[in-house]
């Protein structure tokens, strides 16, 4: 009987535990996680240094009359540990300079570990408790829109914008601005990426070239002749012919950075598979459905069926379709200009012969013509009846000035680059779309004797380092020699100029939240697959346009076009 | 039988569990209510608008939703179907084995994939069945293949269930060998005695033996007709054999989490739960009416 007396009070315990914790929810979460009382003492712009500082009374950069307070939220809780000493997400000197320049106290509502950040942010939308700035998806802002749940921007981000900024936006031909703008009101701050992830090269092992008495491709025929040579020439002479002719993966066109793609053959064929594009008459036509697709799949189930194309790449994933590079059973891989640091570093760090060059593919009419991404596919939005609706876009401003140490913005960090998303009260990048290309021509230049080094920011620096050294001695480390093929062969490639092709801001929105995409995107990247593949003929194309048209295609399309 | 203070106990003991089925089972089921309507997050349950039955109209006339409704029920049914029967048959044989510990290794051994994930075995099997993988190289000793198992749609879904079969077929064994134990060894005892082989103690003794607890199985699994496996298929699938090998589960999570189309996911689940529901029901009734299974 003794243990029934103390099993009773034990169990009761045990039951209310299990009933408070599954009630209260995760207690930490919704409390801030710094609280005012816990940051340094105020300390606003003194009179006599915004005299001494023009730029300081801006609109770009004008503190706050009176100390305000952001509350915000943040991912990337996990990396915490690479902080200086001393310093937190919730407090550190980036962000100190941030509210002493603008005179605001910025705190987090939460900090969450980067894999559950996005669903963090659904569950604060979704119960209504959005922090005063958020960055959100094309998804979200039509949804917060909808919900009238943000601020109209309208006016605000072209007069607080920094130079910087707007010139990058500038640089969109204001593609970043119209992708924020629904119903002529602009609901978010746009972010733009560098554009050179998009068009889609042929790496070649020029040592392999070399020896069976080849040169570089210019064209898909190029492609083939050369991906047959490897084949059947043994250019690795282990005496098998074990060379696969040219890798791919179960995603043959995604834009951007599709490693293994096919994109570059579309896009030779003139077809601009998942591209909304506009057409000669302005309207916007699907690229996928268009009769170069047709013409482009008929060339490639050609290579499937010589058995040039892996045989088995509908399956692959790119880590697997990787597998063959790296192991040295491949001599061509179509990736954009970033590839040389992964995977094509392990190859060399593999055989330190495998000599990889890039190739941009001409189409029929002898030009380079790419499939491009999106400019613009992020957005800070302000959430309705915040006071200060400019303030994000200003500590937006800052940030710009922090990463290339402009005005008086403090040089603090030694690694800059790897905590710049923790030390960021909102780590958003409104880049300029064609930095690669510049930073190729710039270090071509240093090289030639044009241009100083000594002028380079501290990163461009050390890749200048690491370019010299592999120029001295071509692949004896695979980590310079990736800098030196990716910044300067690759990407100069690039700067000498390409035609794009893009989708239409509007489409970008009305596809986001369509709800017969998902199927019709099913129906599409099936029957690629189908077709490359000969499960279906080539002539299957012309019952798929239809069935796309008649499955919700003709309709979106005309949605776009009415906008 | 027990005392309240006992009985108490007891409650306490599930109280755990049903915390967790009422958090994860039913209040989500709660929230079905979405299917009706063009949910916005950031307008909530309460504030977006009812549209109807427009999702569940819109799923139908999908090409995808016939095609995957299939692909769930026969890979479904042809798995519990293929694990039942490869089951019973390893126990029958594995009963036949006199020494002990041959036995007991055998078991071990036959039911560790059970305890293995599929994103484990999944990475294994895309090994063996590659083009130059183990199988292929097998089949081409007798000029067979190369076999792309995991590429053709014909093929796609016998992999999928042949992979289920080994994987849960000794662990599903366990029932069965423990039906076998508990049949009267003097049955077998009087058999021998009248001159029984083998073959006959099995097919007169130790098959009726055990019938009832294949149909008790068999009645239990039709509830699961729906349940095609996402893990298994998730970790093995390509757009390539969307056509036999997409299932409601991978469909609801392709639309409903990776293209936020949250109340057509949420109409295709629902749905998937009626039919669920519907079959839970069937099987409760057949396993009560064929092999006398109750309850309540």
């Amino acid at each position: 009987m003794m243990k029934h007396v103390l099993l009773k009070p034990m169990l009761l315990v045990m039951v209310l535990t299990l009933l408070l914790s599954a009630c209260a929810g995760p207690p930490q979460a919704v409390q801030p996680a710094a609280s005012s009382a816990d940051q340094p003492t105020a300390t606003p712009v003194p009179a006599d240094v915004l005299a001494a500082q023009p730029w300081r009374q801006t609109d770009a950069y004008s503190p706050l009359p009176e100390r305000a307070s952001l509350v915000l939220v943040k991912g990337g809780q996990e990396n915490a540990s690479l902080m200086p000493e001393g310093e937190t997400i919730e407090d550190n000197r980036a962000l100190q300079y941030i509210e002493d320049t603008l005179n605001v106290d910025i705190s987090f509502a939460w900090v969450a570990p980067s894999d559950s950040f996005i669903d963090k942010l659904n569950l604060s939308i979704a119960s209504g408790d959005i922090p005063d700035a958020m960055i959100v998806d094309p998804i979200q802002l039509q949804q917060l829109v909808e919900a009238n749940a943000i601020e109209d921007l309208t006016g605000i981000v072209e007069k607080y914008a920094n130079a910087d900024i707007l010139e990058n936006w500038n640089q969109t031909g204001g593609v970043a601005l119209a992708a924020a703008t629904i119903d002529g009101k602009v609901m978010g701050i746009p972010n733009v990426q560098p554009q050179a992830d998009a068009p889609i090269m042929a790496w070649v092992r020029q040592d392999w070239l070399d020896k069976l008495g080849l040169t570089g491709p210019e064209t898909v025929d190029d492609v083939e002749a050369i991906a047959r040579a490897f084949m059947e020439q043994d250019p690795d002479g282990n005496g098998a012919a074990d060379t696969i002719g040219l890798t791919g993966t179960m995603n043959p066109v995604q834009v951007p950075s599709n490693l293994h793609g096919f994109d570059a053959i579309f896009n030779a064929y003139g077809a601009f598979p998942k591209i909304f594009f506009r057409n000669d008459e302005g309207q916007i036509v699907y690229g996928s459905v268009q009769p170069e697709t047709k013409e482009a799949l008929a060339r490639l189930a050609e290579l499937y069926k010589a058995g040039i194309i892996d045989p088995e790449f509908a399956t692959k994933d790119t880590g697997k379709a990787n597998e063959i590079i790296v192991g040295g059973k491949g001599g061509i891989m179509m990736g954009p200009w970033w590839i040389p640091w992964w995977p094509l570093a392990d190859s060399v760090s593999n055989d330190p012969n495998a000599n990889w060059q890039p190739f941009l593919i001409k189409d029929k009419n002898g030009e380079h013509t790419f499939a491009m991404g999106d400019y613009t596919y992020s957005f800070v939005v302000v959430k309705k009846g915040y006071p200060h609706p400019e303030l994000p876009l200003k500590i937006l401003n800052v940030q710009n000035d922090i990463s290339y140490g402009l005005n008086d913005a403090p040089q603090y960090y030694p690694n800059f680059n790897e905590i710049w998303t923790l030390l960021f009260p909102i780590p958003f990048l409104i880049e300029q779309p064609y930095v690669v290309e510049r930073m190729a021509r710039e270090y071509q230049q240093a090289l030639d004797g044009e241009l100083d080094p000594a002028t380079f920011s501290e990163a461009m620096k050390i890749e200048f380092d690491q370019i010299q050294k592999d120029i001295a001695a071509p692949r004896s480390d695979p980590s310079n020699w990736a800098v030196r093929m990716a910044r300067l062969d690759a990407a100069s490639l690039l700067a000498g100029g390409y035609n794009e092709v893009r989708t239409d801001p509007v489409a970008a929105r009305v596809i986001a939240v369509d709800p017969t995409w998902p199927a019709l995107k099913k129906l599409e990247e099936e029957t690629i697959l189908q077709i490359i593949t000969g499960a279906k003929a080539v002539d299957d194309f012309d019952a798929f346009v239809e069935e796309w048209n008649n499955a919700g295609g003709a309709a979106l399309l005309a949605k776009m076009n009415q906008e | 039988m027990f005392k309240d203070s006992e009985r108490l106990a007891y409650y306490a003991m599930i109280l755990p569990g049903l915390v967790l089925l009422f958090a994860f089972t039913f209040v989500p089921l709660a929230y079905s209510v979405i299917a009706f309507q063009k949910f916005n997050p950031a307008l909530g349950v309460q504030g977006s608008p009812w549209v109807g039955l427009d999702n569940i109209l819109y799923m139908f006339s999908l090409r995808d939703a016939r095609q995957v409704f299939f692909n769930t029920v026969f890979i479904a049914t042809m798995k519990m179907a293929a694990v039942l029967v490869a089951a019973v048959t390893f126990a029958l044989l594995l009963n036949e084995v006199r020494f002990l510990r041959i036995r007991r290794s055998i078991q071990t051994m036959v039911y560790l994939p059970h305890f293995l994930s599929w994103v484990i075995l999944a990475g294994i099997l895309r090994t063996i069945l590659a083009r130059d993988g183990m199988v292929n190289d097998f089949l081409m000793l007798f000029g067979i293949g190369p076999i792309y198992f995991l590429g053709q749609p014909n093929i796609f879904p016998w992999v999928i269930i042949f992979s289920d079969v080994w994987k849960e077929f000794g662990f599903e064994a366990i029932v069965y060998l423990a039906a076998l134990t508990s049949i009267d060894p003097t049955l077998y005892e009087v058999a021998e005695l009248d001159g029984a082989n083998r073959f006959q103690k099995m097919r007169y003794i130790s098959i009726p033996g055990i019938a009832p607890v294949i149909v008790l199985v068999a009645c239990l699994s039709i509830g699961n007709v729906l349940n095609a496996g996402f893990d298994q298929i998730f970790n093995l699938y390509s757009p390539i054999v969307y056509a036999t090998g997409d299932i409601i589960d991978t469909y609801v999570y392709r639309i409903g989490l990776i293209q936020g189309q949250y109340s057509l996911g949420t109409a295709v689940g629902l749905f998937k739960t009626v039919v669920a529901l519907i079959l839970i029901g069937v099987s409760y009734w057949a396993a009560g009416k064929f092999a006398n299974y109750r309850i309540f």
